[in-house]
């Protein structure tokens, strides 16, 4: 125990949080997490573009959308990857591009839990079936979920 | 609103002009793209380009399983030959996808040809059976099917196999 009575580890977390709070108000830290945001995005929704019907078959597996609209809603939803992308790499109209890019986030998170949820395999499964549970399937949505965090701190602290 | 989300603030609007510009700049992108998405399929699988054929159609297994008990057509399995043997749709014809050509001339007299010929494939995702119909679409068959579901779902909803 310490002198003031907190045990060692609380006295070092404590102690260790105003480095913490100094590093995410840090603007540098800011700025280079809003470019490579911005690059993952744009390189998203880029490689969507190049086969943009693989991608609509992508939003139908996931059996949420009707078909009807499925096709208009991949085709926005590339173009707003592309352009807010665009506005976080250049650092135009920030805030508006990190609520957007949550909210994408957020509808992918979504999207992702509730296939795993369902049992819905997400990959062709043509010639070997994999379960929806697979690997990957994890690895994108904690992706997501990290990308998640790192617009919501982007647009916390524009002002 | 504290922050400031309303549409009449300068946020609301520029997130509203993002979400707009996108949206056209989306369907303008569609319009040049060569391989240009269908924009309000009804009943048209999502993911196919502009291009499919209109003779190309996107069925149910059950209407399938209707029109083939009317003796109307065929099924047409594009999967592997080892999942063929293992079951397959009755009165089916095995094209695999990876060996359709070396396939086709192999079973090309047993397709009607004026018959329904419906595609029955492994896959949501891949895209085959619309390849396939297209391909069998160059060769001359004019009324080509795409079963939506896939097989595993045929067998499940109790259509016949063997």
């Amino acid at each position: 125990m310490e002198k003031h009575g907190f045990p060692r580890g609380v006295s070092l977390v404590a102690g260790n949080l105003g480095w913490i709070a100094v590093f995410i108000r840090n603007i540098w830290i800011q700025r280079i997490v809003r470019i490579i945001l911005g690059i993952l995005f744009l390189y998203a929704g880029s490689i969507k573009v190049i086969d943009i019907n693989g991608f609509a078959r992508q939003v139908m597996a996931y059996d949420i959308l009707p078909w009807a609209v499925v096709n208009l809603f991949s085709l926005w939803i590339v173009s707003l990857e592309i352009v807010t992308g665009i506005l976080l790499i250049v650092g135009i109209w920030i805030r508006p591009s990190a609520f957007i890019v949550a909210v994408l986030c957020f509808v992918f998170i979504a999207a992702i839990s509730s296939a795993l949820a369902r049992g819905i395999p997400l990959r062709c499964g043509c010639f070997s079936p994999v379960p929806s549970g697979d690997l990957r399937t994890w690895i994108s949505l904690w992706r997501e979920i990290a990308l998640f965090a790192a617009s919501v701190w982007l647009y916390c602290g524009e002002k | 609103m504290p922050i400031g989300m309303s549409l009449s603030s300068a946020f609301g609007k520029r997130v509203f002009a993002i979400l707009s510009g996108s949206l056209l700049l989306s369907l303008i992108g569609n319009y040049f793209h060569p391989d240009g998405l269908l924009l309000l399929p009804v009943s048209v699988k999502p993911g196919l380009s502009r291009n499919i054929p209109d003779h190309v159609i996107f069925i149910s297994a059950g209407e399938a399983a209707r029109e083939i008990a009317l003796n109307r057509g065929i099924i047409v399995d594009i999967r592997t030959t080892e999942d063929y043997a293992a079951s397959h749709p009755r009165n089916s014809v095995n094209l695999p996808y990876h060996e359709f050509g070396s396939a086709y001339n192999e079973a090309a007299d047993e397709l009607p040809r004026g018959m329904n010929i419906y595609i029955l494939c492994e896959g949501r995702l891949c895209g085959m059976s619309e390849r396939v119909a297209l391909k069998l679409a160059e060769y001359g068959f004019r009324d080509v099917r795409v079963i939506k579901e896939t097989f595993v779902e045929w067998k499940n909803m109790g259509f016949p196999v063997e």
